[in-house]
């Protein structure tokens, strides 16, 4: 079973942006088209080592863009500025270097259903980042799988079991299983539980903050729930129009007060969940 | 640990997707009529090729010709007083081979060249396009015909035992899958068109999967569907394509047994009152393109992937 | 709450879908009522059967599933009894509704001012030319900016809050009685949704509408709802007016769902969640079906061989579980609706009756 890392110290950067911007094709395909829309616009960020950064925004804020550009996942974009992971430059990263890097970063994403093949098993799903890189036999590939879909809580033979015999949350289980098959560095977890119901939510955050605890794991949680921010991020950076507004400790920004204008609407915007203090009339 | 819940599955039968597609194909009547129907047209077939077939040459005896239907000849005879009931079944296998041979070849490349140019895009695609659109420009028929000509006197493999003839069947079933590849081909690269954008795609990416390794794991499974409903219906395209060639007569080898030459000698047959062999040929084709529709729309329903749960 | 006649008066509600793997029976014995001016709502998770009670009271239940029992009752008037034609006239025109996802429940094809016409013209006579000037003025209350201009706008060209109030424009422009909200906010932005909640209520006070609000999301439900129903696997657990729900909720399971939810304030920590997922209806629990969740009652061996009935225990407080109630002698024999319950009887006499009286079933 992984435990956790040993090498790097608690703390440090692991994930660093600077002046990061995303341009991406305004309409049509790339390259038929000089017009570009700027979707990130010079965004510094840190993720530490072993810590969850929270990256808060309303849609169309650039949140998944800014992420998935980081990951090289976007490749119609224009990306420009520097990003460094465990202190290799991402964006000029040659093929062998990338899929190194590609193996200690992974990702979860908001659709449970969508983000798994219809047509693989759990077990297969699982084992899938394995297989691409190349990480032990089949046999190995299958235990490991196996003990993943454990861990995050799935029955025993879930592995052969394909993605719609699953309930939402235990899909979202499998996407994190994969995310952790690798035995990655950083996780991003786009939104990993606004689709699921209240109950199952609570039930896959514990979860991802054991397994942060357990591996010594790092977040970039992008999220719109700001009271799931306040309560499960170390860090927070507010995203408004590509641009990053303010950051600090989640809990001191969150709670209001001397802040950014824009923080301070997101934050008046909360529904206070009491009866007894509803928003003004 | 989380608080997780330790669920059973309710359902403990198979559960991939095309398991699920045969448990809704068995439960419906139609489809397994339909599914019987072939499968004796194929026993039939069969039959004629291997028992039949030997004798067919030298069965003739114009004695017998041009007699209607009796006990002693089931059909009737034909021209040369053969029977027709022993031509039906040998032209059954011709059809029947032309369908499956041609959708073999045809299938696999639409599909693949489909999910490359619906997958990576741009260059790949456009060529891919290019071709399609060039070749749909002409008109169906008479690409086969084209085809069927340029191929008439090749012959691959020449001196081995795997001599292959492309003048005669072969030729018609090579003629015929160039040109059935563009049906599969469009559809299979709309579908993998969407698929890329799917996140699981985007999720292979990010777990380090390269492009082929998507194309084979991911595309591909994902448009199998189209691949197998396109099949049944191509090989009744097939069928009724190798048909009108003899008919013509330029489908399979001149003077061999054929439902499309039965059609054509009954042009002279019918003015003289001789309906039999123009109505088992017409017959035996109806019930097989019937029988392979009926199928063919049960298997798409079977096959739907929005159709959710059994 | 007792002070107004109900608007809308749904009792004993039972849908059952006739799926591959058995009858599914998605709302079982369901009752509650909405009054003019006030909102009740419907909570709960993904399968509890909320969504399928709202289209059983405008009979849009999709086939395999069908209304198999019950009443509901518009203005007194018993809408399962009507035919298709008139059911037709009371949906949009009686009934408005306001789905979830704008985006695929506006037609991408026709400009929205068009669509809103289309709802007017299908329950009002009134000319285009009326119909269109109403039309620019429903989409001016529903809080759309430049109505002129943004009728002549296609749905894709709107953003998803705006897209929302063309939806409220549409629902309400034949000027219903009664609105039923299925998720009204939960596609939308945060800074969108409490002004949406906010229209909500404002149209429901000049109109003197009453609004069934459907929600997973307690917050939305704590801000705009007074009377609240919570339901778990097709029943109805626990229903209370919203102050006492949030102040004293009885059933395990709303104190469950009130304890996930996080709230800005709290500080970090971990989630407390309620464990397990909700159950197969297909196959569900015997008695109590939240028992294989419940943290409380262990060792009660009611609560998993009989179903506890919904009992009486605040004024307009009920509750189904045989923690609360005790043994249900003390409840009180009168339905949420205001209905006598004949207490005891064997199950010929009373054929539905679903409160204060005790079964051992397992569906």
């Amino acid at each position: 079973m992984a435990s956790k890392r040993q090498h790097g110290v608690d703390g440090d950067a692991l994930l660093t942006a600077c002046d990061l911007r995303v341009s991406l094709p305004a309409d049509g395909r790339a390259g038929l088209t000089r017009r570009t829309a700027e979707v990130v616009r010079g965004v510094d960020l840190t993720v530490r080592r072993g810590r969850t950064l929270a990256l808060v925004g309303e849609s169309g804020a650039g949140k998944t863009t800014l992420a998935r550009a980081a990951l090289r996942l976007l490749p119609e974009a224009h990306v420009s500025g520097r990003v460094t992971f465990d202190g290799c430059d991402v964006l000029s990263a040659g093929g062998g270097q990338l899929r190194a890097m590609r193996r200690r970063m992974q990702m979860i994403f908001q659709d449970p259903a969508g983000s798994l093949d219809p047509r693989m098993t759990a077990g297969r799903i699982v084992a899938e980042p394995l297989l691409a890189h190349r990480i032990g036999t089949r046999r190995q590939r299958r235990l490991r799988a196996a003990a993943m879909l454990g861990r995050v809580g799935l029955p025993a033979d879930s592995a052969v079991r394909y993605p719609h015999e699953f309930s939402s949350g235990q899909r979202q289980r499998i996407a994190i299983a994969r995310a952790i098959a690798p035995q990655p560095d950083l996780i991003i977890c786009d939104e990993p539980v606004s689709s699921l119901d209240m109950s199952i939510r609570a039930q896959i955050l514990n979860l991802l903050a054991d397994l942060q605890e357990e591996l010594g794991l790092s977040y970039l949680l992008i999220a719109h729930d700001l009271a799931v921010v306040e309560r499960f991020a170390d860090e927070a950076a507010v995203m408004y129009e590509g641009r990053i507004v303010e950051t600090g400790r989640a809990q001191n920004l969150l709670t209001g007060g001397a802040g950014h204008p824009y923080t301070q609407s997101l934050i008046d915007s909360v529904l206070t969940g009491d009866p007894a203090r509803r928003h003004a009339p | 640990m989380s608080d997780a819940p330790q669920t059973t599955f309710a359902v403990t039968q198979r559960a991939g997707p095309w398991a699920r597609a045969g448990r809704k194909l068995t439960r419906s009547p139609m489809a397994m009529a339909c599914a019987g129907v072939i499968a004796l047209y194929v026993a039939a077939a069969a039959f004629a090729a291997f028992a039949l077939a030997p004798q067919w040459q030298t069965s003739q005896d114009y004695a017998r010709a041009n007699q209607p239907p009796s006990l002693a000849a089931p059909l009737g005879t034909d021209a040369f007083g053969r029977s027709v009931l022993t031509k039906t079944l040998l032209g059954a296998k011709v059809s029947l081979t032309v369908g499956l041979v041609t959708n073999v070849i045809a299938i696999p490349l639409g599909m693949v060249l489909g999910a490359a140019a619906g997958y990576y895009g741009r260059r790949l695609d456009d060529v891919v396009m290019w071709l399609v659109a060039t070749l749909a420009a002409i008109p169906g028929i008479i690409r086969v015909i084209a085809l069927k000509f340029a191929f008439a006197d090749t012959v691959l493999l020449e001196g081995t035992p795997v001599r292959v003839d492309l003048g005669g069947m072969a030729g018609v079933c090579v003629a015929l899958s160039l040109t059935f590849w563009i049906g599969t081909c469009r559809l299979v690269r709309a579908e993998a068109m969407k698929i890329r954008q799917s996140d699981y795609v985007l999720a292979a990416r990010a777990a380090g999967r390269s492009g082929p390794g998507i194309l084979f794991a991911h595309v591909l499974p994902n448009v199998m569907h189209i691949g197998v409903i396109n099949f049944s219906l191509g090989f009744v395209a097939a069928v009724m394509a190798e048909v009108v060639l003899s008919y013509l007569g330029i489908g399979v080898a001149v003077g061999a047994p054929s439902w499309g030459g039965m059609i054509s000698a009954a042009r002279s047959d019918l003015i003289v009152g001789r309906w039999w062999e123009l109505t088992a040929a017409v017959g035996a084709m109806f019930v097989l393109v019937l029988a392979l529709n009926l199928l063919g729309d049960r298997l798409r329903d079977a096959l739907d992937p929005k159709a959710g749960k059994p | 709450m007792t002070d107004r006649m109900p608007l809308l008066n749904v009792c004993d509600l039972r849908t059952v879908f006739d799926t591959d793997s058995g009858p599914v029976c998605a709302v079982d014995g369901v009752s509650f009522a909405v009054r003019p001016g006030r909102t009740f709502a419907l909570v709960g998770e993904s399968g509890c059967g909320k969504t399928a009670t709202a289209l059983s009271v405008l009979a849009l239940v999709p086939p395999p599933g069908r209304v198999t029992a019950g009443r509901v009752e518009l203005a007194g008037e018993d809408l399962l009894a009507l035919g298709e034609r008139r059911m037709r006239a009371v949906r949009g025109g009686r009934i408005g509704m306001v789905f979830q996802e704008p985006a695929t429940t506006l037609d991408p094809v026709f400009t929205c001012g068009r669509q809103v016409v289309e709802a007017i013209r299908l329950h009002r006579r009134v000319g285009a030319r009326r119909a269109k000037a109403t039309a620019i003025d429903m989409l001016a209350r529903a809080g759309v900016d430049d109505p002129a201009r943004r009728a002549k706008q296609y749905p894709h060209q709107l953003s998803g809050g705006l897209r929302q109030r063309v939806m409220i424009a549409i629902a309400l422009a034949a000027g219903p009685e009664l609105l039923i909200a299925d998720e009204p906010t939960t596609a939308l932005d945060v800074t969108t949704q409490w002004r949406i909640l906010r229209l909500l209520r404002d149209l429901r006070d000049s109109d003197g509408l009453g609004v069934l609000l459907i929600t997973h999301d307690l917050a939305v439900v704590a801000e705009s709802a007074d009377g609240v129903g919570v339901m778990y696997a097709g029943q109805l657990v626990e229903t209370a007016d919203v102050r006492t729900l949030f102040a004293e909720p009885a059933h395990p399971y709303t104190r469950g769902l009130l304890s996930c939810a996080a709230r800005l304030g709290d500080g970090r920590g971990r989630f407390d969640a309620i464990a397990g997922t909700p159950p197969d209806l297909s196959a569900p629990p015997s008695g109590c079906r939240f028992h294989p969740r419940c943290p409380a009652g262990k060792g009660d061996q009611r609560c998993g061989s009989a179903r506890p009935p919904l009992c009486m225990i605040g004024p307009g407080h009920w509750c189904a579980c045989w923690q609360c109630s005790g043994d249900g002698a003390s409840a009180s024999a009168v339905r949420p609706d205001g209905s006598q319950i004949r207490r005891g009887g064997s199950p010929a006499t009373q054929p539905n009756d679903g409160h204060g009286q005790e079964r051992t079933d397992g569906i």
